[in-house]
């Protein structure tokens, strides 16, 4: 063997992967169809459909305080859904409706981190007229905030607080059996606001995120008809809460930020 | 037939049956090809069909009127594929010999590659088979829609709902991957 044939054989030839994967999928194929049967077994499945544009009407016994329920079957079809575009396990058992009087305006709130639900309150003379992109909005944002709030850096951040406003107990209590003065208490408070200031702004930060996911799933402008929807209906729209921010900062953030539309995603199925 | 498909999406988001069949009978083989080659299984890629089209009829209230019908169907076919197939872990079980089969039966449908031994193309597919395993759920997403689907980056991207420089990211990252394992395997 001479050296030129030592080389060729030494020498491997470049690998093709794209060819690789071409040969793996195969060649587009033609049309195969299926059988008769298979109609009446889909015809099966189909059931009645339901109007996109129209309200939806839930038909509920009011009761006359809250009450919690199984969540009717517009809201778990729309949160099953939801949860198929955001690419997660639907899990019916995770949402919880709850009628109350007590509330103007419906809400939805995520459980701790570990529990993994979400309770969607509806006020009662709210059952009848929400709309179909406020129940998404509401649905999402639930689903959207528990997903984020199961991210390590949040736990992590809760954990880190959590261990201050301990460690203000711990000194309280310190100098309260030793008698300090009025230094080490109001080094305390301090302590205290600034977990509190923390609590709030990590909370505002895990609901803009879950915004930006909810839009992400399903489209600006559903969502922004949602909150916009939801702030007409609302009394105080502008009106912070502790660890929540206001419907107006989120529209501001979701609706009035530049950032290019995607118009087929309002067609969009996925 | 535009403005027949048209009228019959709208009757179908209305909730008519007969409309909607119409259009199972004028999509379903399409649909049912597009799984199949992503599968290489006929039960699961029926199942995909059929999956992707109940959702569909879910969707219709939503789909935009006027426009055409196929390309929607298709990105449902394909989210849904992608999920059932990651849902039953289809990269982890090793290569059945009803998968080989039916590949070997797809294969003989491209004349360009009569020359490849079958035995060697099974091997080649059982290798590659276990690189996609290795990658990551994104990855594997992007390069079954690029090379099992055909779409551009842009086509992915839409379907996936990611920005399409995330989708040339994972695609090349995906590739690199492949490359080095399949490489490897090789020699």
């Amino acid at each position: 063997m001479n050296k030129q044939d030592f080389d060729k054989n030494t020498q491997q030839e470049p690998f093709d992967l794209e060819q690789c994967l071409s040969t793996y999928y195969g060649p587009p194929l033609r049309e195969q169809p299926l059988s008769a049967s298979s109609w009446q077994h889909l015809r099966l499945q189909l059931g009645p459909q339901k109007s996109a544009g129209r309200r939806a009407r839930f038909h509920w016994p009011l009761p006359r305080t809250r009450s919690r329920i199984e969540a009717p079957a517009t809201i778990q079809n729309a949160f099953a859904r939801i949860a198929y575009e955001a690419r997660v396990p639907y899990i019916p058992s995770t949402l919880h409706c709850q009628l109350t009087l007590h509330t103007h305006e419906p809400e939805v709130r995520s459980s701790w981190p570990g529990k993994c639900s979400i309770q969607l309150f509806l006020p009662v003379n709210t059952v009848t007229t929400l709309g179909q992109a406020e129940l998404d909005v509401l649905l999402a944002t639930g689903l959207a905030r528990s997903l984020c709030a199961r991210k390590l850096a949040y736990r992590l951040g809760r954990l880190l607080l959590a261990g201050v406003a301990l460690m203000a107990c711990i000194m309280l209590a310190l100098f309260w059996m030793r008698h300090v003065p009025l230094p080490g208490f109001s080094l305390v408070i301090a302590l205290w606001a600034g977990v509190m200031w923390g609590w709030h702004r990590q909370a505002c930060a895990i609901a803009f995120r879950a915004d930006t996911l909810m839009v992400l799933w399903l489209g600006r402008g559903h969502i922004c008809t949602g909150l916009h929807a939801l702030a007409d209906r609302s009394r105080s729209p502008r009106r912070r809460r502790w660890g929540e921010p206001s419907l107006a900062e989120r529209i501001e953030r979701v609706c009035g930020t530049r950032t290019e539309t995607r118009e087929d995603a309002l067609t969009l199925v996925r | 037939m535009a403005t027949c498909e048209t009228e019959l999406t709208r009757n179908a988001a209305r909730g008519d049956q007969e409309a909607f069949r119409q259009l199972w009978e004028a999509h379903h083989a399409a649909a049912m090809a597009a799984a199949l080659r992503f599968c290489h299984q006929r039960a699961l890629a029926e199942e995909i069909t059929q999956g992707a089209f109940l959702l569909a009829w879910r969707g219709l209230p939503r789909f935009q009127q006027g426009c055409p019908f196929r390309p929607w169907l298709m990105r449902i076919l394909y989210r849904h594929a992608l999920d059932l197939l990651e849902k039953q872990r289809m990269y982890l079980q090793p290569l059945s010999l009803d998968m080989a089969l039916d590949a070997e039966v797809l294969m003989s449908a491209s004349s360009a590659i009569e020359h490849i031994d079958l035995q060697e193309q099974v091997a080649q597919r059982e290798e590659v088979h276990h690189a996609l395993a290795q990658l990551n759920a994104d990855q594997r997403r992007v390069i079954a829609l690029r090379y099992g689907a055909d779409l551009t980056e842009m086509d992915i991207a839409q379907v996936l709902g990611w920005p399409v420089g995330t989708v040339k990211s994972r695609l090349n990252r995906a590739r690199e991957r492949l490359r080095v394992m399949l490489n490897n395997g090789e020699r």
